[in-house]
C-alpha cells in the first residue's frame, strides 16, 4: 500500500490531480474502508464522500497519537506529504512555559507521533523549533514537546535570536512587505503546521494562521503587534513556503485566558484532532468546534477573513471535501 | 604538601565559582552557590556561623581564607604565577613595611559602611568584586566567543543575549586593573594594603598559634623572602609579618636550611616590630588613575565588539510611536528583595542574582537606587521579564539581601510592582487595530481583553486588574509602542502581595463531543 502511495504526488491543489492518481487516491481510501478502519463513518451524515482528496478531517474521541494517525490516513497517508530524502520542519506552537495539561502548547504526544511518522516516511531529518514568548529553554522543556521530539528522533532548533533569522520579501503581503523567518523554514524541503487551538485576548483565536506568527522573530513578531495583528497574521501566511499540511491539536482546547492561560481549568478535555491542507479552512472549522465553549464569533478574528481575501483558502467549509471520523 | 594543598583546593573554589557565575546552560549544578554563602563579607550579613567560623580558623591557623576561599585573592594568586613566568626580570619579591595608616583607615571605613554606607563595604568586597569582574566584564567575553563559536557550530552553540553596561564595566574593570597591576608586580599588596577583610584577618591571626616561623637554623639567605606574595617575611631580621601573611606556603619549599615551617607554638616570641623603611610615594594613587582612565578606553571597545540587540527589526517602523511619556515613580526590586532599605542594606552587589537570572531582567542600579544602592540589582523589563515560576534569584543570593523563596505558590503571591496602562500611548487606542500582546503574556490575568469601540467593533483593550498583578514586567516587555510603552511596571518602595490568580484545587472539564460544530 504504501508502494502505491509513494507515487501520488502532492496534491495541495486538487485540480493538478489526473485521472489517474484519483482512482488510485479512491482505490487507497476503498482499501482502507474495506480494512474496517472507518467503522465509524455512519455516526456522521455529513461524510458521504465528495469527490477529489480529502480537504479537512477531523477525528474525535481518541489520544493524540491515534488520532493524528486516523487523520492521515484518511488524507492519504504520510507519504502524500513527505518524500524519503527530504528535511521537514514541524512548527508546533510552544510558545510558553506551560505543562501539557494547560493546553497552552501543542501536545507533546501529538509532536511526537508526527516526527515517528515523518521519519518513517523516510526523511532525512525533521526539525522542530517555535519562536517563543515565554524563555525558550523553559517552554521547549516544560511543554513536553523537547523530550517527545528527541525521544521520536526528531531535532530542536534554537529560535531565540535574530541570528537564526533570515529576512524574506512578502510580495503579497498588505501591510507586512517583509519577514524575519526561520532559517530551518527556508532550508527545509516541507514543513507542517501544528497549532493548538486556543482563544487568545488580541488576534481573538490563536490556530493554524496565528501559529505562523511563530515563523518569525520575536522582534519582527512585536512589529505585528505595532503594524496590524490580525493584518500581519494573514500577510505571514503570504511567504511562499505553504505548509503541506496544517495539524491543530484540539486534543484540548484552551478556552479561557488565552493564549497563555492560567491553570488547567482554563483548558476543557475535547480528544479531537483536524487536519487539513487549507489553512483558512482549518481556522475556520476549528473557531467553530472552539464556540462549543467559547464565545468568539468567527467575524471576529479578523485574521481568517483577511487570510480569504488573500486567496490563502476559504472560509466556506460546506464546499470542502470534508471526513468526519472517530478513532 | 601544605602548598599543593593549598593550590588544589583554592583552584576548585576558584573553577566553581567562576563557573558558576559564567555558566549560562544550566550545567553547573546550583548548589554551588553554598560557595557564595561561605565567603566572609555575606556571610556578616547573612549566616553569622560560618563568619565565625572563620574568625576561629584565623585565630587558629591564620588567613587560611585568603588563600583558598577568597577568589579575588585567588584571581591575584594566577595573575603573579603568570607574572612569573612572563615577566623578563623574574619576579622577585622583598620585604616592604605594611601600610599601617591605609589599611586602619580602609578598615574603619569598612566598618561604618556595614553600619550605614552599604556602597563601601559592596567596593571593598574581595568577592563582590570578584563578582562584578566576572560578570560584567569575563560574562560579555565569554558570552561573545560563544557566539562566535555559534556561527560556526550551530548544533553545539547557541547564540546567546550579551549584554555591557558601560558605568558596572567601567567600576568592575578598574578595579581589576589596579588589583591585577599591583598584583603582577608586588604579589597580593592589593589583599595586605586595600581589602579590609585581609586587614581584619590580620588583626586576628596575629594571635595564631599555628603560623609561618623562622628558626634559628636560617641564615637570612633571603630565599623564602624572593617567593613571598605577602612581603611579609624579612629574611634578614627573621620576622614574619603574619598579618600579611596570606598562607600561599611557597617559602616552606624553598628554605634550604629547613628553617621555615608552618608550625605551633605557645610563646609568641618573634619581634614585631618592622624594618623602618622609606616612606611611601604614593605611586599606587597614581596608578590607579592611570587604570581609570585606561579602563575608558577598553570600555569602549568592549562596548563596540560583538554586541547585538534584539530590537533592530521592529525599530524604525513608522507605526506604533507613543504619544504619552511616563517615568517610573519607583524602580522594581527583585524578588525576595522585600523593601527598598533592606535590598540596599544588605546587598553587596556581587551580581551572582544578576549572574544567574535567566531572563536577563536583573540589572545593576547605577542611579535608580541612589548612590547608596550603586549596583545594586533592580529588574528592568526592557529585554525580558521575570518568570512567573522562577526563583533561582533568591535561592543563590548570599547575603540574603534577596530572602529566599522557597515555593512557587509563594512566588505567585509575591507583588514585585504594579501595571499601569496608558491608554492614549496603546495601538489599539490610537490605529484602532488588535495588539494584545500585553494580555497575551500575562500570567495572572492582570492584564485582560474587554471589547472596544463602538458596537460591532471587533477590537478589544487592555483592563487593568492591579490587586493581581505581581510586577512580572512581561506585558512592559512586550508592549510594542515606543519610545514610551502603553503599559509598564511601576515599583513598589515594598514589596506586596498579589490575590491568588486562579484555585489550584479547580479541575478541568471533559466533554463528550457529539458533533465537531460544523
Amino acid at each position: 500500500m504504501s508502494g502505491c502511495l509513494t507515487r501520488i504526488p502532492l496534491l495541495a491543489n486538487p485540480m493538478e490531480m489526473n485521472r489517474k492518481e484519483f482512482l488510485q487516491t479512491l482505490g487507497v481510501a476503498g482499501t482502507a474502508f474495506a480494512a474496517g478502519t472507518f467503522d465509524t463513518l455512519d455516526t456522521f451524515a455529513q461524510t458521504e464522500a465528495k469527490d477529489g482528496p480529502v480537504d479537512l478531517v477531523a477525528v474525535m474521541d481518541g489520544e493524540p497519537a491515534p488520532m493524528l494517525r486516523k487523520a492521515i490516513s484518511e488524507l492519504g497517508g504520510i507519504e502524500r506529504f513527505v518524500k524519503k530524502g527530504q528535511k521537514i520542519v514541524v512548527k508546533p506552537n510552544i510558545a510558553w512555559d506551560q505543562p501539557p495539561e494547560v493546553a497552552a502548547n501543542t501536545n507533546p504526544e501529538l509532536v511526537g507521533e508526527l516526527v515517528k511518522m515523518i521519519l518513517a516516511a523516510g526523511a532525512a531529518e525533521v526539525v522542530v523549533y517555535d519562536s517563543t514568548c515565554d524563555k525558550a529553554d523553559k517552554s521547549y522543556k516544560n511543554s513536553g514537546v523537547e523530550k517527545a521530539v528527541k525521544d521520536a528522533g526528531g531535532k530542536m532548533a534554537p529560535a531565540d535570536d535574530d541570528r537564526y533569522f533570515t529576512e524574506v520579501p512578502l510580495p503579497k503581503g498588505v501591510k507586512l512587505k517583509s519577514a524575519m523567518i526561520h532559517k530551518s523554514i527556508i532550508d527545509c524541503d516541507a514543513w507542517f503546521n501544528v497549532p493548538v487551538l486556543k482563544v487568545h485576548g488580541g488576534a481573538r483565536m490563536t490556530i493554524a494562521m496565528k501559529n505562523c506568527m511563530g515563523l518569525v522573530s520575536k522582534s519582527c513578531q512585536q512589529s505585528f503587534h505595532k503594524i496590524d495583528l490580525q493584518q500581519c497574521i494573514a500577510d505571514v501566511c503570504t511567504y511562499e513556503k505553504k505548509p503541506v499540511l496544517n495539524i491543530v491539536d484540539a486534543y484540548r482546547i484552551l478556552k479561557a485566558n488565552g493564549p497563555r492561560g492560567k491553570s488547567v481549568a482554563d483548558a476543557v478535555l475535547v480528544k479531537a484532532l483536524l487536519a487539513s491542507t487549507d489553512i483558512v479552512a482549518i481556522d475556520t472549522a476549528s473557531t467553530k468546534l472552539a464556540q462549543k465553549f467559547t464565545n468568539v464569533p468567527l467575524e471576529d478574528v479578523g485574521h481568517i477573513h483577511a487570510g480569504q481575501q488573500l486567496g490563502l483558502g476559504t472560509t466556506d467549509i460546506e464546499k470542502l471535501n470534508v471526513r468526519r471520523v472517530k478513532v | 604538601m601544605l602548598k599543593l594543598l593549598r593550590v588544589s583546593v583554592a583552584l576548585i573554589v576558584f573553577t566553581a565559582l567562576s563557573a558558576l557565575f559564567l555558566d549560562f546552560t544550566g550545567t553547573v549544578p546550583n548548589g554551588v552557590h553554598w560557595l557564595a554563602h561561605l565567603q566572609f563579607v555575606p556571610a556578616i550579613k547573612m549566616l553569622p556561623f560560618v563568619l565565625l567560623g572563620w574568625l576561629i580558623i584565623t585565630l587558629l591557623f591564620g588567613r587560611i581564607y585568603c588563600s583558598v576561599m577568597c577568589p579575588f585573592g585567588i584571581l591575584q594568586d594566577g595573575i603573579a604565577r603568570i607574572a612569573k613566568l612572563i615577566r623578563r626580570k623574574k619576579a622577585k619579591y622583598q620585604f616592604r613595611p605594611e601600610m599601617y595608616k591605609t589599611r586602619r583607615l580602609l578598615l574603619l571605613l569598612f566598618i561604618i559602611g556595614i553600619a550605614a554606607l552599604p556602597v563601601v563595604v559592596s567596593l571593598l568586597d574581595p568577592y563582590s568584586n570578584f563578582g562584578r569582574l566576572m560578570e560584567f566584564v569575563f560574562r560579555p567575553v565569554y558570552l561573545t566567543g560563544n557566539n562566535v563559536l555559534a556561527g560556526f557550530i550551530p548544533n553545539s552553540f547557541r547564540y546567546q543575549y550579551v549584554r555591557v553596561e558601560f558605568v558596572p564595566f567601567a567600576v568592575a574593570f578598574a578595579v581589576f586593573l589596579f588589583a591585577g597591576v599591583l598584583s603582577f608586580f608586588y604579589g597580593r599588596r592589593y589583599c595586605n594594603t586595600v581589602c579590609p577583610v585581609g586587614t581584619l584577618l590580620g588583626l586576628f591571626a596575629k594571635f595564631a598559634p599555628v603560623r609561618i616561623r623562622l628558626n634559628s637554623q636560617c641564615v637570612s639567605c633571603g630565599l623564602c623572602e624572593k617567593v613571598c606574595k605577602g612581603e611579609c617575611i624579612g629574611s634578614k631580621r627573621k620576622t614574619v609579618d603574619v598579618s600579611r601573611c596570606v598562607e600561599c606556603f611557597n617559602c616552606l619549599n624553598v628554605c634550604k636550611q629547613k628553617a621555615v615551617g608552618f608550625t605551633y607554638n605557645f610563646t609568641n616570641n618573634e619581634p614585631a616590630a618592622p624594618l623602618p623603611v622609606k616612606p611611601e610615594t604614593g605611586e599606587t594613587s597614581s596608578a590607579a588613575n592611570a587604570t581609570q582612565r585606561r579602563n575608558f578606553i577598553q570600555g569602549a571597545i568592549l562596548a563596540l565588539f560583538g554586541v547585538k540587540t534584539a530590537e533592530t527589526f521592529a525599530q524604525g517602523l513608522p507605526t506604533g510611536e507613543s504619544r504619552v511619556a511616563y517615568k517610573n515613580p519607583h524602580p522594581v526590586l527583585p524578588p525576595g528583595a522585600k523593601s527598598r532599605g533592606h535590598l540596599i542594606h544588605h546587598c553587596t552587589a556581587c551580581q551572582l542574582c544578576v549572574a544567574k537570572c535567566p531572563s536577563n531582567v536583573l540589572t545593576p542600579s547605577v542611579t535608580d537606587l541612589g548612590i547608596r544602592g550603586f549596583l545594586v540589582p533592580v529588574a528592568k523589563f526592557e529585554h525580558g521579564f521575570c518568570n512567573y515560576d522562577c526563583t533561582i534569584c533568591t535561592q543563590v543570593c548570599p547575603t540574603a539581601a534577596l530572602m529566599k523563596i522557597d515555593t512557587v505558590a509563594e512566588k505567585h503571591k509575591l507583588q514585585i510592582g504594579n501595571v499601569v496602562f496608558l491608554k492614549e500611548n496603546c495601538v489599539v487606542h490610537t490605529q484602532n487595530t488588535n495588539c494584545g500582546a500585553c494580555a497575551e503574556h500575562c500570567p495572572t490575568g492582570a492584564l485582560s481583553m474587554r471589547p472596544y469601540g463602538p458596537p460591532g467593533s471587533t477590537l478589544t483593550i487592555p483592563e487593568v486588574s492591579p490587586d493581581l498583578c505581581v510586577g512580572c514586567g512581561a506585558c512592559e516587555s512586550i508592549c510594542p509602542v515606543r519610545p514610551y510603552r502603553a503599559v509598564y511596571v511601576a515599583g513598589l518602595k515594598k514589596h506586596g502581595e498579589a490575590k491568588p490568580a486562579f484555585d489550584p484545587n479547580e479541575k478541568q472539564q471533559e466533554v463528550q463531543l457529539d458533533s465537531f460544530g460544523f
